[in-house]
């Protein structure tokens, strides 16, 4: 069985990075957050280079603000494009969310993945967004879908509708973040696998995978958390398993961005996607 | 103008920094307004703030522990939230801040200690550009020397200070025990990342202002004779061996 066919990354942390070129393990990928490397020189660039050649890489941007209804940072897009130019990753990669919204004026980075309603002015401007991405960048994104923890009274469709809209309108690919998926369920009161049979598969390029906290929320109920700081979680295991019962074995990202822990640990999150994708796909192999 | 109960993403963005606000049309699943779970991005977002920030300063953080860290953090970031995506740059003006704001006023030294860090910062994401050799410096003729001006590698930065910065920087970095600095002594740094990795270098207080001098484009003859005015025992060959051995010069400009 080939790499390809259980494609397996994991985040990119630079504590991580001696582990890596020492034990060189059998993944497909690394993905970095594309603003860690907009910085002019020094040891990120030394060692996100010395990465690229050993790994294929997967750029992930998690300031372009795309849900933004102003317009896009000019500035910010040609930091993107100057990193995707350098690295040429195997994939970029950005979300449904905003961080920002006068870029024009007056700059207010929020650092956050702030949520949209979803209407039609919010689709025309994502669509157009997505559309201006992939036109200075000259290839496909990636958009992925978020985890929230409000409503909006203004909705008129559901984010399902939406992502399927958007996809068709720009032709961009998809990340399905399936801990989003979890926790947008939970928060949403969707229902998780109804989420997962309507989404559209078939534009999905990337799975991601992460750990969530527990919260609750104005009336006392199970109110989840996109951290980013543990192990995933077993509800969201047998929800991969069913995404990949459906698209066969799919590329695969475990993110792990908060209390990051050592080597090891993660890199054994990354042996369980694979276990499970080898698993599924013996079964569809021996039912053949 | 929109209609009051429609979404507009500058409130949604103000009242992330006001701990009552719930801006109109942000709701549960029900539909009913939903100030708890607003309040999750008013956490996320100061939160992640707060955290940029400690990890820009991390000398300062030690220096005066987490909890008054994060109280001056909180305050600094509510009032100079980031104004650019490059969180890895952010906590410009930390050391201004640090200044004027009153409760940090009983840790006299901390400023500068934010200073060093801010250069620190500012030089491990510098461009890459390889100081000038040795030989390359030796191969000037020595009659050029005294025209020529210089050019500093783009992570080159000198903090002066009434206050042991260097000890304490040190102690701080390096897990010791700041009881061991000696609070009469005053120190200047040279801050300089000569290849990949970022150096502090404590240096006489002139030689800061030297380097400050070169950096604003004096000539070598300049520097030697404000040296001199300043210190009759000042030695130039000790000061520009300093500027080879630290790797500060990227480049010398022979000007005759």
């Amino acid at each position: 069985m080939t790499n390809k066919q259980l494609d397996v990354g994991v985040g990119f942390k630079p504590e991580h990075f001696q582990d890596i070129m020492q034990s060189s393990p059998d993944l497909g990928f690394f993905e970095v957050h594309a603003e860690n490397y907009m910085g002019d020189g020094g040891a990120p660039h030394k060692m996100l280079s010395a990465l690229a050649e050993k790994f294929d890489l997967s750029v992930h941007g998690v300031g372009m603000s795309i849900g933004t209804l102003g317009d896009l940072d000019k500035e910010h897009l040609s930091r993107l494009r100057k990193v995707v130019d350098r690295y040429q990753p195997r994939l970029v990669s950005e979300h449904l969310a905003w961080s920002s919204h006068n870029e024009a004026k007056n700059l207010m980075f929020l650092n956050d993945l702030l949520p949209l309603p979803y209407t039609e002015e919010t689709l025309a401007r994502v669509s157009e967004h997505v559309t201006e991405v992939q036109d200075t960048l000259g290839r496909q994104i990636l958009m992925e879908n978020p985890s929230t923890y409000v409503a909006f009274s203004d909705t008129q469709m559901s984010e399902i509708e939406f992502i399927t809209r958007m996809q068709a309108n720009t032709g961009c690919g998809l990340i399905l973040d399936v801990n989003n998926v979890y926790i947008s369920a939970n928060n949403q009161k969707m229902d998780s696998y109804a989420y997962l049979d309507a989404f559209p598969l078939h534009a999905v390029g990337e799975i991601h995978l992460a750990g969530h906290a527990e919260d609750t929320d104005d009336d006392g109920e199970r109110l989840l958390i996109d951290a980013h700081d543990r192990k995933v979680a077993p509800d969201v295991w047998t929800l991969y398993e069913y995404v990949v019962g459906k698209t066969g074995p799919i590329t695969t990202l475990i993110e792990w961005d908060n209390d990051v822990p050592d080597w090891p640990t993660l890199y054994q999150e990354a042996v369980d996607a694979k276990t499970i994708m080898r698993k599924l796909k013996a079964f569809t192999d021996a039912a053949e | 103008m929109p209609p009051s109960n429609s979404f507009s993403q500058s409130q949604f963005a103000e009242g992330l920094f006001q701990p009552e606000a719930l801006p109109t049309g942000i709701v549960d699943p029900a539909g009913a307004p939903a100030p708890k779970r607003y309040s999750v991005y008013k956490n996320n977002v100061i939160v992640s703030y707060i955290e940029a920030l400690g990890a820009a300063y991390p000398a300062c953080k030690t220096l005066v522990g987490e909890d008054f860290f994060n109280a001056l953090a909180r305050e600094f970031v509510t009032q100079n939230p980031p104004n650019s995506q490059l969180m890895i740059l952010f906590g410009e003006g930390f050391d201004a801040f640090l200044n004027s704001f009153e409760p940090a006023q009983q840790v006299p030294f901390l400023p500068d200690i934010a200073k060093i860090e801010r250069a620190w910062r500012i030089a491990y994401h510098s461009a890459d550009i390889a100081p000038m050799t040795g030989e390359a410096i030796a191969a000037v003729p020595p009659e050029a020397l005294g025209d020529a001006t210089i050019t500093l590698l783009p992570s080159v930065a000198t903090i002066s200070s009434q206050f042991p910065i260097y000890n304490l920087w040190f102690a701080a970095t390096s897990g010791g025990s700041i009881d061991q600095v000696d609070p009469s002594v005053s120190e200047s740094a040279l801050v300089v990342r000569p290849a990949f990795d970022v150096f502090v270098h404590p240096i006489p207080h002139l030689f800061a202002e030297l380097i400050e001098k070169i950096a604003n484009g004096a000539t070598l003859n300049e520097v030697a004779q404000a040296g001199a005015e300043n210190d009759v025992q000042f030695d130039f060959a000790q000061f520009f061996g300093l500027l080879i051995q630290t790797g500060a010069i990227a480049e010398i400009h022979q000007n005759n």
